[in-house]
C-alpha cells in the first residue's frame, strides 16, 4: 500500500504534539496539557480509522467496479516510479506505441470523433463525449441484462486499445468488470470509422458484433502489465479484473520493480550504483540475458503460446508466474513452427508465421538465431539511442537499433556487403534500388494484419518452389508485380542455381501477383493488394495497369479487403482524394462507390474472358486470420 | 575586538556583485538554451540538469544579493565582535559552494541524479545556515 504524505503529516503533527505536552510540561497548565494529549490521541485514531477506512474503500471500490482497475500488485511498482531516476529510459518508453496499448479514456488518449451516429447492418451507435466520459447510445446488445427504455441503451467507454493503427473501444458491460467491445473501430491513418467486421481477415458472418468479455479473458493477457483477469466463470459470471499497470510498461520487460525502486530511494545506495561499487539491481536487463532469454520476453506476447494447465488457471485467479529473464517454456507451450497440425489460423502450411504480432516464430526459425547471438535486441532497441538524432515520433514506428545506415540492421554481421561491388554481386540489383535492400529479398511483406502487410521475421533466401508449395507470394514477385512466376524462377536458378518448380501455363504467362489477386485464398489476395500500393513495387513494375485490378479488389466478399484496397488505392494518382467512407458499405456496392469517387478506369493486362475464366478457379476455402 | 572595517564591507560588496554578474550570466545562457531549443538541457531525459542549473542561477543571484545586503548591513549598522571574519568567511564560502554544487552537479547525471559535486550544495547550506545565526546574533547584540 502507499502511504500517502498526509499520512506522514498527520502522524508527525501527532508525535509534534506530544513532544510539546512532554517537554513544557512543567510550564504549561494542566488544562492545556490535557488539551495537548487529548489532541494527539484524536489524531492517532483519525489516522488508524483514517487507513482502515482507505482499505475498506478500496476493497469497496473493487467491488463494485464496473471496469478493469489499475493497481500495483506482486511486487510491481509502476512507471511513475521508475521514471525519477530513469528519465531517459522513461521519456522513449512515454512515446512508444506499447504504452498505449491499453488506456483510460480521455481527451489525451482516445483518437475517434466521439460524435454523430454509426450504422451497422441496420442499427444505429450514437457516440457523445461529456468531458472524460464517452458515451455509446446503442440498440440493446446480446450482453445487456438490464432496463432498455425503447429498446437502447447507453454505455460508457471504460478502456481503450491501441494507438497506432487503429484504436478499439471497451464498454461497460453492467457486469461486475466483464467489458464488451464497441463493433466499430477508429482507422488513426484515415481518421475515419470502420466496422471492427471489416478490418480482419474473417470469413463473411464469420465476426458477430456482441464481443463480450475478450478483454478480461484474452487482451489483458498482452495489452496490459501484470495483468489479473481474476474471473469466476461460475453462473452468475464475474470478473473483478486488475493489472499493475495499463499498457504494456517497464516491468513487463524488466519485471516487478517495487524492491527496487524502495531500496533505490536510499541516495548511499544510488551513487554506490553509480560509481559501480554495488552488484546486482535485483531488476532484469534483457540486453545481458542469453539471446534466447533476452527474445522470450518479446515471446510472451509476440508468439503462438499455450500455457499449462496449472499455468492458465493460475492466469484466470491472478495472472501468469512468468517473469522476464524465466524461461516462458517452464509455463506456457511455445508452439513448434515446425510441428504438425499447425493453426492455419497463424501459420503458412510450411510453418512460417503469416499474422502479424508473432514474431518470435519468424525470429526462432531465421539461420541468424541458430548462431545463438541473435536476438530481437539485436535489431530493435526498445528505448531510443543517445545517439539518434531522430525525433521519438519517428524512432518509435519500427525502433530500429541500426537507422542511421541502409540495411544497418543485417550489415552488423553481414559486414562484406557493405562493399557496392559486393552488394550488387550478392543481389544482381543496383546498389541504389530497392532490390539491394536486404529486408525486400530475406524479410518479404508476407505477413498480415491491422489492414495491410508486414515484413515477415523468418530470415530466408527467395525461393519460388518453397514459396509456391506454401502457397505463399513469394519476394520477387511482390515487387516485380507485372512479371511471371517463370520468370522468377529462371533468374533465381541462373543468379543462385536454385531449383525450378513446375509451373503450369497461367504461371508461364501471367504475372505472378494476378493469379494470387484472381485465384488465391483471401489471405494471399490480401498480400498482392497491399503489393500493388507498395512504392518501391509500383515504381519497379509500373502503376496505372494496376488501378482496374485494385477496383476489383475492393468489391471482394471478404470485408478487410477493402481497407487493404483502401490504403493502396491512395498511393495512386488518381484516387488520391478517395475518402474510405465507402467502407461503410456491404462489398458489392464498393466498387460503383469507388468508381464514382475516381471516376473511370481503364487498362489492365488481361481480357475480361481471362479474368472471369480465372475468378472461376479462385481458392474459396475460409480464410481466418488471427492476428 | 575587531571593528567592522571598510574591507570587509568592500570584501562582500565586491564578492556580492561578481557572485550575482556571474549567475546572471548563467541566467541568460539558460534563456539562450531554451531560445535553441537545445535537448542536451530540454529533453525530458535532462530534467535532472533543468532543474539543478534553474537552481543554481537562482541560488547565485540570491546569494549574490545577499552578500551585497550583508555588506550595506555592516555599513549603516557596524558590529563589533571577534567572530566578524570567521562570519564573513563562512558566508562567503557557503555562497560559492551551494550554487556551485548545483552548476557542477549538473553537468554530468545519472538518470535522475546529480554527479558527486552535488555535495558542495549540502555543505555550502550547512555553511550558510551556521553563518545566518551567527550574522542575526551580531546585530541583535549590536548596541
Amino acid at each position: 500500500m502507499q502511504i500517502s504524505i498526509e499520512i506522514y503529516a498527520l502522524a508527525a503533527a501527532a508525535l509534534g504534539l506530544l513532544a510539546a505536552a512532554a517537554l513544557l510540561a512543567r510550564r504549561l497548565p494542566a488544562r492545556l496539557r490535557a488539551v495537548l494529549v487529548v489532541g494527539a490521541a484524536a489524531i492517532i485514531v483519525v489516522l488508524v480509522a483514517r487507513t482502515q477506512l482507505r482499505s475498506d474503500l478500496d476493497r469497496l471500490q473493487e467491488l463494485r467496479a464496473d471496469h478493469p482497475l489499475q493497481r500495483a500488485e506482486d511486487g510491481y511498482a509502476s512507471s511513475s516510479e521508475c521514471r525519477a531516476c530513469h528519465t531517459q529510459q522513461f521519456e522513449s518508453w512515454r512515446a512508444s506505441f506499447h504504452r498505449t496499448m491499453t488506456q483510460r479514456p480521455s481527451v489525451t488518449s482516445v483518437k475517434a470523433e466521439f460524435a454523430g451516429s454509426l450504422s451497422l447492418d441496420g442499427n444505429r451507435f450514437t457516440l457523445s463525449r461529456d468531458g472524460d466520459r464517452y458515451l455509446v447510445d446503442m440498440p440493446r446488445p446480446a450482453w445487456w441484462n438490464g432496463a432498455a427504455p425503447g429498446g437502447r441503451v447507453q454505455r460508457p467507454v471504460e478502456l481503450v486499445t491501441g494507438s497506432h493503427n487503429y484504436q478499439v473501444y471497451w464498454l461497460s458491460s453492467g457486469n461486475s468488470a466483464f467489458l464488451a467491445q464497441l463493433p466499430f473501430v477508429w482507422l488513426v491513418h484515415e481518421g475515419r470509422w470502420a466496422p471492427r467486421r471489416s478490418v480482419f481477415i474473417a470469413p463473411p458472418g464469420e465476426l458477430g458484433s456482441d464481443e463480450y468479455s475478450r478483454w478480461n479473458a484474452v487482451c489483458i493477457r498482452c495489452h496490459t502489465t501484470d495483468g489479473h483477469p481474476n474471473l469466476d466463470l461460475k453462473p452468475p459470471e464475474v470478473a473483478r479484473s486488475t493489472a499493475s499497470e495499463f499498457g504494456i510498461a517497464c516491468e513487463a520487460c524488466h519485471g516487478p520493480g517495487a524492491a527496487h525502486a524502495g531500496a533505490m530511494r536510499n541516495p548511499l545506495r544510488r551513487y554506490a550504483a553509480h560509481l559501480g561499487m554495488r552488484g546486482e539491481s535485483g531488476m532484469t536487463n534483457p540486453r545481458k540475458l542469453t539471446s534466447e532469454r533476452a527474445s522470450q520476453i518479446c515471446a510472451q506476447c509476440h508468439s503462438v503460446n499455450v500455457p499449462t494447465n496449472e499455468e492458465y488457471e493460475h492466469y484466470l485467479r491472478s495472472g501468469f508466474r512468468y517473469r522476464p529473464g524465466d524461461d516462458l517454456a517452464r509455463t506456457r507451450r511455445i508452439v513448434a513452427e515446425n510441428g504438425k497440425n499447425l493453426d492455419p489460423g497463424y501459420f503458412w502450411p510450411d510453418g512460417m508465421v503469416r499474422v502479424t504480432g508473432r514474431e518470435f516464430h519468424g525470429l526462432r526459425a531465421s539461420p541468424c538465431f541458430q548462431g545463438g547471438d541473435f536476438s530481437c535486441l539485436s535489431c530493435h532497441a526498445l528505448h531510443k539511442p543517445d545517439t539518434d538524432p531522430r525525433p521519438l515520433h519517428e524512432w518509435r514506428n519500427a525502433q530500429l537499433r541500426h537507422f542511421d545506415e541502409r540495411n544497418g540492421q543485417c550489415l552488423q554481421c553481414h559486414e562484406s556487403l557493405r562493399k557496392t561491388e559486393a552488394l550488387e554481386a550478392h543481389t544482381h540489383h543496383r546498389a541504389d534500388s530497392s532490390g539491394a535492400e536486404c529486408v525486400n529479398c530475406h524479410m518479404p511483406n508476407t505477413v498480415y494484419g491491422l489492414g495491410k502487410a508486414t515484413r515477415s521475421h523468418q530470415i530466408t533466401n527467395p525461393d519460388v518452389a518453397r514459396d509456391m508449395a506454401a502457397g505463399r507470394p513469394n519476394a520477387c514477385n511482390l515487387c516485380h508485380l507485372d512479371r511471371t512466376l517463370d520468370w522468377t524462377a529462371s533468374s533465381m536458378a541462373s543468379w543462385y542455381g536454385t531449383r525450378r518448380p513446375t509451373l503450369d501455363a497461367d504461371q508461364r504467362k501471367i504475372a505472378a501477383t494476378l493469379l494470387y489477386l484472381y485465384k488465391g485464398d483471401a489471405g494471399q489476395r490480401a498480400l498482392a493488394v497491399h503489393s500493388m500500393g507498395w512504392a518501391p513495387a509500383r515504381a519497379v513494375a509500373g502503376e496505372d495497369w494496376l488501378l482496374p485490378y485494385l477496383l476489383d479488389a475492393v468489391g471482394d466478399r471478404y470485408e478487410a479487403m477493402g481497407i487493404v484496397a483502401y490504403r493502396a488505392l491512395r498511393q495512386f494518382r488518381a484516387a488520391r482524394q478517395l475518402t474510405p467512407d465507402f467502407l461503410a458499405l456491404p462489398p458489392e456496392a464498393r466498387r460503383a462507390a469507388v468508381e464514382k469517387a475516381i471516376g473511370p478506369v481503364a487498362g489492365g493486362k488481361l481480357s475480361e474472358a481471362e479474368l472471369h475464366r480465372l475468378r472461376a478457379t479462385r481458392n474459396e476455402r475460409p480464410i481466418l486470420l488471427k492476428e | 575586538m575587531i571593528d567592522a572595517e571598510p574591507r570587509l564591507i568592500h570584501r562582500h560588496l565586491s564578492f556580492g556583485w561578481t557572485l550575482a554578474a556571474c549567475f546572471l550570466m548563467l541566467g541568460l545562457a539558460l534563456e539562450m538554451l531554451h531560445g535553441f531549443k537545445i535537448q542536451w538541457y530540454l529533453a525530458m531525459a535532462n530534467e535532472t540538469r533543468r532543474l539543478l542549473w534553474s537552481l543554481a542561477h537562482a541560488h547565485g543571484v540570491l546569494l549574490g544579493l545577499l552578500n551585497v545586503v550583508y555588506a550595506l548591513s555592516l555599513r549603516s549598522f557596524p558590529v563589533r565582535g571577534s567572530r566578524l571574519e570567521l562570519v564573513s568567511g563562512l558566508v562567503i564560502a557557503g555562497s560559492i559552494c551551494l550554487p556551485s554544487g548545483f552548476l557542477l552537479g549538473g553537468i554530468v547525471v545519472h538518470g535522475g541524479d546529480p554527479n558527486l559535486f552535488i555535495v558542495l550544495s549540502p555543505i555550502g547550506g550547512a555553511l550558510l545556515a551556521i553563518a545566518m545565526p551567527m550574522v542575526a546574533y551580531s546585530f541583535i547584540q549590536r548596541k
